[in-house]
């Protein structure tokens, strides 16, 4: 295996390649079909090869995310991993790798935890760390402005360019319109949609990378 | 050029240190004590980022920041602070969105100075969708040398027939630099530099084709941009202006002060002046250059 090949991101059973060092990934789909999970399976792939994962856990407390986390084989590992979760209705999280932020609306406290937590992991040795961020779509709703959303978007998707990390962030196409999510995904790197068909069967498609597959695949 | 950096922080001994510190990887660093004095300085200095201590003698780190977002948006901001994140109180500073490096880092002063070069390089705090390319769009841009270009009497031509034919409160030629939108030639109400968040063509120039908003207080990428109010701004038509080698420039433009829309044949016509204005600036480019006043052919 070249040491190219060895230093991306794989995603185990996921129908993704194996994607560069230092890659942004959108993940669209509706919560129904299982988007979420997709991108938590995205993160819990780096398990083997002891990946840092920075989770930003806007839609639920991060104790339920974590439960979800579990759910698709990973490992709440304190030593790499940290939480950052958006207003918690049960108040601060004891737990030190759980950071609260007061609301999803507080864009300059995520960030300002993000930039922490994921420094405070690289400077302790974990230097190839996934980013979660779930999702961008509850984000949208407690902002007026966009500005300030590219500008969290930019600061994230930055950090996984320099540090050479992964991050596979959530939204939700049918909650906004496709026009601000077309220029919300001109942020990122490339695109993973998902959907649920007819059916019942999932499915996902990468977009805007080389040597993915093409067109929808079974998950 | 060297990056230009304003770091505030009232710890004289603390400041002088990382401002040496700075100063002796290259950087040119404008101290400064407290929030008043760091706040004068983003209106007399042309500051590529903002470091500052999260407490300040009278204010913080935040308030500095909210200063900065106002006068220099794309600037990048880093509180390298003294206090932990859970002591920094971000209420009434929720979109500000700044870069947090604890001064307890390993090496923080050299963890600094990359931080800096990394959020000035990557524009990591823009507050717009920066277009695939970047880089070399503006490097094409560079090559165009706008203002030596003697392209007004042209474009003014175009803008005027734009406006005669369209019967739009404004048609205008804007060219996106790296900050902000500047109007080479508008007719209709002036129009002075605006910063790229705030403009339309920002967006307009990630279409490959055109862009048309029937409605401005209808989209939620321009609904709450209080500029466009000011301008009265309620409908746009925007086809982008792309050099030979397809990066756009900037956008030939209409907009309205009342929501309307925009016909495919009215697009079509808008498609036509842009494609000719694209075609004047080239020309002119290439002249330029065959004369021995500029490098570029």
């Amino acid at each position: 295996m070249s040491q190219d090949a060895q230093q991306r991101y794989q995603f185990d059973e996921l129908p993704i390649e194996p994607v560069r060092p230092g890659t942004n990934l959108l993940v669209a789909g509706p919560p129904f079909a299982g988007t979420n999970a997709v991108a938590l399976r995205m993160l819990a792939a780096g398990e083997r090869a002891g990946d840092g994962v920075v989770l930003v856990a806007a839609d639920d407390t991060g104790t339920t995310i974590l439960d979800d986390y579990s759910g698709v084989g990973g490992t709440f590992d304190r030593a790499r991993m940290a939480v950052i979760e958006c207003g918690s209705t049960s108040g601060s999280s004891d737990d030190t790798n759980i950071k609260t932020v007061r609301s999803p609306g507080d864009l300059t406290g995520i960030g300002i935890e993000f930039s922490s937590l994921y420094e405070g992991l690289y400077t302790g040795g974990v230097e190839r760390v996934r980013t979660g961020l779930l999702s961008i779509s509850t984000l949208l709703m407690y902002v007026d402005e966009l500005q300030p959303v590219y500008r969290f978007l930019h600061t994230v998707t930055g950090r996984v360019r320099s540090a050479d990390g992964v991050a596979a962030c959530v939204v939700d196409p049918s909650a906004r319109d496709e026009r601000t999510v077309s220029s919300i995904a001109q942020t990122f790197d490339g695109r993973v949609d998902v959907r649920r068909t007819d059916d019942g069967k999932h499915q996902l498609r990468v977009r805007g990378l080389p040597d993915q597959p093409e067109g929808w695949q079974k998950i | 050029m060297p990056v230009t950096v304003l770091y505030a922080d009232g710890d004289d001994r603390t400041r002088t240190a990382t401002a040496k510190a700075l100063s002796g990887a290259g950087l040119d660093v404008h101290e400064a004590a407290n929030l008043e004095t760091a706040s004068e300085t983003l209106t007399t200095v042309a500051v590529d980022c903002v470091v500052a201590a999260y407490t300040l003698p009278d204010g913080d780190g935040l308030e500095l920041f909210t200063t900065a977002r106002e006068a220099v948006p794309d600037t990048p901001c880093i509180l390298f602070a003294d206090v932990t994140t859970g002591q920094v109180d971000t209420t009434g500073f929720e979109g500000i969105v700044a870069e947090f490096l604890t001064r307890g880092h390993p090496n923080a002063h050299d963890r600094l100075r990359r931080l800096i070069d990394e959020l000035v390089t990557r524009r990591s705090q823009v507050g717009y969708p920066l277009p695939d390319h970047e880089e070399t769009r503006l490097a094409a841009l560079n090559r165009y040398d706008i203002e030596g270009l003697a392209a007004q009497e042209a474009l003014d031509r175009l803008t005027e027939l734009a406006l005669r034919h369209f019967g739009v409160h404004r048609a205008f030629v804007g060219i996106l630099d790296e900050h902000e939108e500047r109007f080479l030639s508008c007719q209709g109400p002036a129009l002075d530099p605006l910063a790229r968040e705030k403009t339309m063509c920002t967006h307009a120039i990630l279409e490959p084709d055109v862009m048309t908003i029937e409605d401005t207080h209808d989209d939620a990428r321009f609904e709450h941009n209080d500029a466009l109010d000011r301008l009265d701004i309620r409908a746009y038509a925007g086809v982008p202006l792309h050099g030979p080698d397809g990066a756009a420039l900037g956008s030939f433009c209409l907009t309205d002060d009342e929501p309307r829309s925009f016909s495919e044949s009215e697009v079509q016509y808008l498609q036509l002046l842009a494609g000719e204005a694209a075609e004047q600036l080239d020309l002119r480019r290439r002249l330029r250059a065959a004369r021995g006043e500029g490098e570029h052919r």
